[in-house]
């Protein structure tokens, strides 16, 4: 399955999203996985993150529909 | 009374954010005290000369994080207080006003409160980055608050999509 992650913060520097293939019947966590290997960001970057989507931040196992759109939300700094 | 809620986001290069908008929204006859809290670019950041900063916003959730804030500042502190925030986005350069919030209610222990809680909550919880400009040229997005993990619970078998 596909789904599209929209890119934010830090992950700017990768576009504004990604389109990442994950298992079948895939969750948060397959997410996080697959956009390990897809790019290079700093040490920590990843594992700091969490996922989204419009109105809810995700739990890692919150299993995903294919075509889903989820947003990167690394740390914040709003204000 | 019942307060009312105004929270938005927007682009700080089209339309700067007003403070005076904000103290107007909170202002009303059954109110003795506004509250208002004016965040502004700074010209120092651990050590570095700042000349602006660039806001990422991922709107609908950040918009959605306001409102939420809003309703447990309401619940902690009574239904009467009104409250105002917009947060802007884009480039602003020192001095720019990158966030508004303004409180109004009957009493001023109330109104100070919940600004506080409002800008705390917000610095911790809504999907904002900042990229500071600096003066050597370069740019470098801010470390931040990493999210709590303990947000929505998540029914088993809930599709998201």
């Amino acid at each position: 399955m596909k789904i599209t992650l929209q890119l934010f913060g830090a992950f700017r520097q990768f576009g504004d999203f990604l389109e990442l293939n994950l298992p079948e019947k895939g969750r948060v966590s397959d997410v996080r996985s697959a956009l390990g290997l897809k790019v290079e960001a700093r040490d920590g970057l990843i594992s700091s993150s969490r996922f989204a989507t419009e109105t809810e931040v995700l739990n890692e196992d919150a299993l995903l529909q294919d075509g889903a759109v989820l947003a990167i939300i690394p740390p914040v700094s709003g204000g | 009374m019942q307060g009312k809620i105004f929270v938005d986001v927007w682009n700080v290069e089209e339309k700067p954010l007003d403070a005076m908008e904000g103290l107007s929204f909170v202002t009303e006859n059954p109110n003795g005290a506004e509250a208002l809290f004016v965040g502004t670019v700074r010209e120092l950041n651990q050590g570095k000369d700042v000349l602006g900063v660039s806001y990422d916003v991922f709107d609908p959730l950040a918009k959605q994080s306001f409102k939420e804030i809003c309703e447990e500042a309401k619940e902690k502190w009574g239904d009467e207080l009104s409250l105002y925030v917009v947060h802007g986005k884009g480039r602003l350069d020192v001095g720019g006003v990158s966030i508004v919030i303004a409180a109004g209610s009957p009493h001023r222990d109330e109104a100070f409160k919940a600004c506080r809680y409002v800008i705390e909550e917000i610095k911790h919880r809504s999907p904002v980055w900042k990229l500071e400009h600096y003066a050597d040229g370069d740019s470098e997005w801010t470390k931040g608050c990493e999210l709590c993990t303990h947000t929505h619970e998540v029914e088993e078998h809930r599709h998201y999509g």
